[in-house]
């Protein structure tokens, strides 16, 4: 039966060239702007290299603290962690199979006594990082336990960054220097693409390699310093709320003896969804509002189209009222008609998605290096020569192939569902009777 | 004419409906973004103050001890100083360069540089408590407004400003705005005033006044005070940068390029580096991105693309087929002598007719959105509906705000729905008359 339907559907659609056409392009406009929201959620929160375990990690990178005296203070100070509140709170964690810190710069790299200065990005980080996220080693491997005690200068560097300084991607063994300090590198990975927030970089060392990383700040009970981000890998996701329970009772323990400041985590740890919204050091991101926000958005990107399209349908479904009467009149029942009426629809408005599809992937594509910063509160330039690539596997993967189809059914009932069933309430006798015009 | 149109408006409403109801959806959402880029290109329009064109900004570091390439013989005060009197003299014999100074960079004190410090203005034992506020900036010599071309409001020229001393006899400037708001229209030159320019609130004289300038170029003037910076020393050396000003016509990225390449090497003088060179206007790009408008104004723009795509596809997709079951109908009126040019004519016209009538609710809808106060943005553009007494800027007077926005709106949705209604017109009006009549059966 279905088969049937779907043979005279696209009899339909061959049959008015004109009417498809405009049909798809309508449809094809609503899908490809929620495509892209789709694309771009996916980016910011799925398991992408080598960001692998994203589903099952938690992230803190900001705190606040307040004077306890409230009677005589009224102001909080925020800003990123401290060492020493990173461990405080997130490096003595029992629950989390794995706890690592990170802290982030940028300065210049080159060959031992050349001149020729490239500005790269750093990570400063322990071993537990590359356990965390499973970077691709061309050569070498991390560097080791031993190496991150003693505070060796040693590095890890990009297959790009090698290739420049090297010529080649085994530069393992090799000698660069970094803010003009020598490091001997150690491993090569594959590099990373600029849409990862945590990986990206062309070299990663340890942290107990800087100067004064673990330095207390005298103020703020040492709260407030410059670690970038706190990473947590749970055994599951089902796991959070425990790791939260732990993170909450050591603030609350420190509270409870503080004398001078109090501190607060504003929510943190938080998910990936919940990290990619934070923008500021001292309140959250109000995830409700944001939520609410963007279905209202992508909710106006269908229903514009399907304005159009509903326009489209009851015209069309009044064009055919004679035929429907007829049908009904040899015993089709209302629901058969519904049915056929909307799978004929079906399958315009899935010839639509996947024209829409192939439009989000051009809009993607041209516009790469600055759309995933829409929306955000604060964003860094691309830094010069970085270039932001979409992988083969962000924009070919199941999930957008099932947002799509999801977006289609939403369009498909939003478009066609009033018209048909408005048509199809006419009496058998109106039906047959009418005469266009 | 008008009232048979009007007739068969009505007489197709029932497909005329979902398109009545998206127009009048697009008009509203066109009308918030039309705003918008109204407030953006209005503020756009006001002069700058000052002028980045040509001008770049060079910075250096120092090798500290640890690195591979510090030298200690060359670590004393006097020395290093000297390096770096060098190194400025070194950038202003460079080829094209007209104008090299160092200049303080802290605060907020040199163009598009994302900082940003404010200060209270007041005159000192006047009996009312009027204040204005300002942003300081602070200069180190008088060819920082050579550099950057910030104008006396007497003569329009820098030459004015960047002849006088602003250490003698603690002397500021300040700007229109200030002025306008402490002393209404009296002059203020020779006048004390009291702010704080980084050392506390003191009094200061008034040593000429400035136009108006902008912080961002779209967004309205404030009031601006230009004190003296701290002298550079060995401990605060790091808040001073080169600032250069370059000979016009000279393209942006052949001088960066030919800069690094032939002053990276003369540019290492004992201790000091090259770090970076950068024009004004990348700066300015790079601070709209950050945490300007680029973003807001992208999302903004690919919105409305999409908006003006959907009710074009709607108007042709509406006509088109309203056309073509309205075959007999039209063949009916070309038999009868209407010509083509009427017909099409007649087709723009109900197309226009309906969007009219889908713009009055429409405008009800945009004057509740104005009154709840939800353009409001997190960002110093100015965009709530709000009349401020006194400004000379039609976006601060709601009414006239709310009309123009509105008034655009109309035409530019206008020529867009005439547009696609002369699409199927025109070929529906192409067919012959009796094939058209003969569907008529």
């Amino acid at each position: 039966m279905i088969q049937q339907y779907f043979k005279q559907a696209w009899q339909l659609i061959k049959q008015n060239k004109l009417f498809s056409g405009i049909y798809i392009a309508g449809t094809a406009l609503g899908i490809s702007m929620v495509m892209v929201m789709a694309i771009l959620d996916y980016v910011k929160t799925a398991n992408i290299y080598p960001e692998m375990n994203r589903e099952r990690m938690l992230y803190a990178k900001s705190i606040s603290v307040a004077p306890v005296d409230t009677a005589r203070f009224k102001y909080t100070n925020s800003g990123s962690l401290s060492y020493k509140a990173a461990e405080l709170f997130f490096l003595s964690l029992k629950t989390p199979e794995r706890v690592s810190v990170m802290f982030s710069g940028t300065d210049f790299a080159s060959l031992p006594n050349n001149d020729n200065l490239i500005k790269i990005k750093s990570r400063q980080v322990d071993t537990n990082y590359w356990k965390i996220f499973p970077f691709r080693f061309l050569s070498g491997k991390p560097f080791s336990d031993a190496d991150f005690q003693s505070g060796l200068a040693v590095a890890v560097i990009t297959e790009s960054l090698s290739k420049k300084l090297f010529g080649s991607d085994k530069a393992a063994g090799q000698s660069l220097e970094y803010r003009f300090k020598p490091y001997r590198i150690v491993g090569v990975v594959k590099d990373v693409s600029y849409v990862m927030e945590d990986t990206y970089a062309q070299i990663w060392m340890p942290y107990t390699c800087i100067e004064n990383y673990d330095k207390e700040n005298s103020e703020r009970a040492g709260m407030i310093g410059d670690v970038g981000k706190v990473f947590l890998l749970a055994r599951s996701a089902s796991d959070f709320g425990s790791i939260r329970r732990e993170v909450n009772d050591k603030v609350r323990r420190f509270n409870a003896s503080a004398a001078d400041w109090k501190t607060d985590l504003m929510g943190q740890p938080d998910t990936r969804k919940v990290d990619a919204h934070r923008y500021w050091s001292n309140k959250g991101p109000e995830m409700k509002k944001i939520n609410i926000r963007n279905i209202l958005i992508m909710f106006l990107l269908l229903v514009v189209p399907a304005l159009n399209l509903s326009g489209m349908n009851s015209t069309r479904m009044e064009r055919r009222l004679s035929e429907m009467g007829v049908r009904k009149a040899f015993g089709a029942s209302r629901s058969r008609l519904v049915h056929q009426v909307l799978i004929e629809n079906l399958l315009l408005t899935g010839l639509g998605g996947f024209v829409g599809l192939l439009v989000s992937y051009l809009i993607v594509f041209f516009t790469k290096e600055w759309i995933l910063d829409l929306g955000k509160q604060f964003t860094d330039t691309l830094p010069e020569g970085a270039s932001v690539d979409f992988s083969i596997s962000m924009l070919f993967n199941g999930k957008i192939f099932l947002a799509v189809l999801l977006a289609c059914l939403v369009m498909n009932i939003l478009s066609a569902l009033i018209p048909v069933y408005r048509s199809l309430r006419k009496s058998i006798t109106d039906s047959l009777h009418i005469k266009y015009n | 004419m008008l009232y048979h149109i009007f007739k068969q408006i009505w007489a197709q409403r029932k497909y005329n409906t979902w398109i009545f109801i998206e127009l009048m959806l697009v008009f509203v959402l066109v009308w918030v973004l039309a705003d918008y880029a109204f407030v953006i290109l209005h503020n756009k329009s006001i002069s700058q103050g000052f002028d980045v064109k040509d001008t770049y900004r060079v910075t250096y570091d120092v090798f500290g001890k640890g690195t591979s390439r510090y030298n200690p013989t060359e670590d004393d005060s006097t020395m290093a100083m000297e390096n770096l009197q060098l190194f400025v003299r070194k950038i202003k014999a460079y080829e094209n360069v007209e104008e090299a100074a160092l200049t303080y960079m802290d605060w907020g004190s040199l163009p598009y540089s994302g900082g940003y410090n404010s200060t209270a203005v007041e005159i000192p034992d006047r009996s009312d408590s009027t204040v204005a506020f300002a942003e300081t900036k602070n200069v180190l010599s008088g060819e920082y407004f050579r550099l950057f071309r910030y104008t006396s409001a007497k003569d329009h020229s820098w030459e004015r400003p960047a002849g006088i001393d602003l250490r003698r006899n603690n002397s500021v400037f300040i700007t229109r705005m200030v002025e306008r708001e402490l002393f209404g229209t009296a002059s203020v030159i020779g006048k004390v005033v009291k702010v704080d320019i980084g050392e506390g609130p003191k009094d200061y004289v008034v040593a000429d006044v400035l136009n108006d300038q902008k912080r961002f170029d779209y967004t309205l003037p404030h009031g601006a005070v230009f004190g003296a910076s701290p002298l550079i020393s060995e401990e605060n050396l790091m808040n001073f940068g080169v600032c250069i000003r370059v000979k016009p016509g000279v393209p942006e990225d052949t001088f960066i390029r030919n800069f690094r390449k032939e002053m990276t090497r003369p540019l290492r003088i004992g201790n000091f580096y090259l770090k970076d060179i950068q024009s004004f206007k990348s700066l300015k790009q790079e601070i709209d991105y950050s945490f300007g408008v680029t973003n807001e104004m992208r999302t903004r723009a690919g919105l409305m693309i999409f908006f003006l795509l959907n009710i074009a596809l709607g108007i042709i997709g509406t006509f088109w087929f309203r056309n073509e079951t309205r075959r007999g109908e039209i063949g009916l009126r070309m038999a009868m002598g209407s010509t083509h040019a009427t017909l099409q004519w007649q087709f723009m016209t109900e197309a226009l007719l309906l969007f009219s009538i889908a713009v009055i609710p429409a405008i009800v809808i945009d004057y509740a959105i104005a009154r709840a106060d939800v353009l409001k943005l997190d960002m110093d553009i100015i965009m709530d509906y709000e009349t401020v007494k006194g400004s000379p800027y039609i976006t601060q007077n709601a009414s006239l705000r709310f009309l123009i926005t509105n008034a655009m709106t109309y035409v530019f949705l206008s020529v867009i729905v005439a547009l696609s209604a002369w699409i199927p017109a025109r070929r529906v009006s192409r067919i012959h008359p009796v094939e058209a009549l003969r569907e008529n059966g």
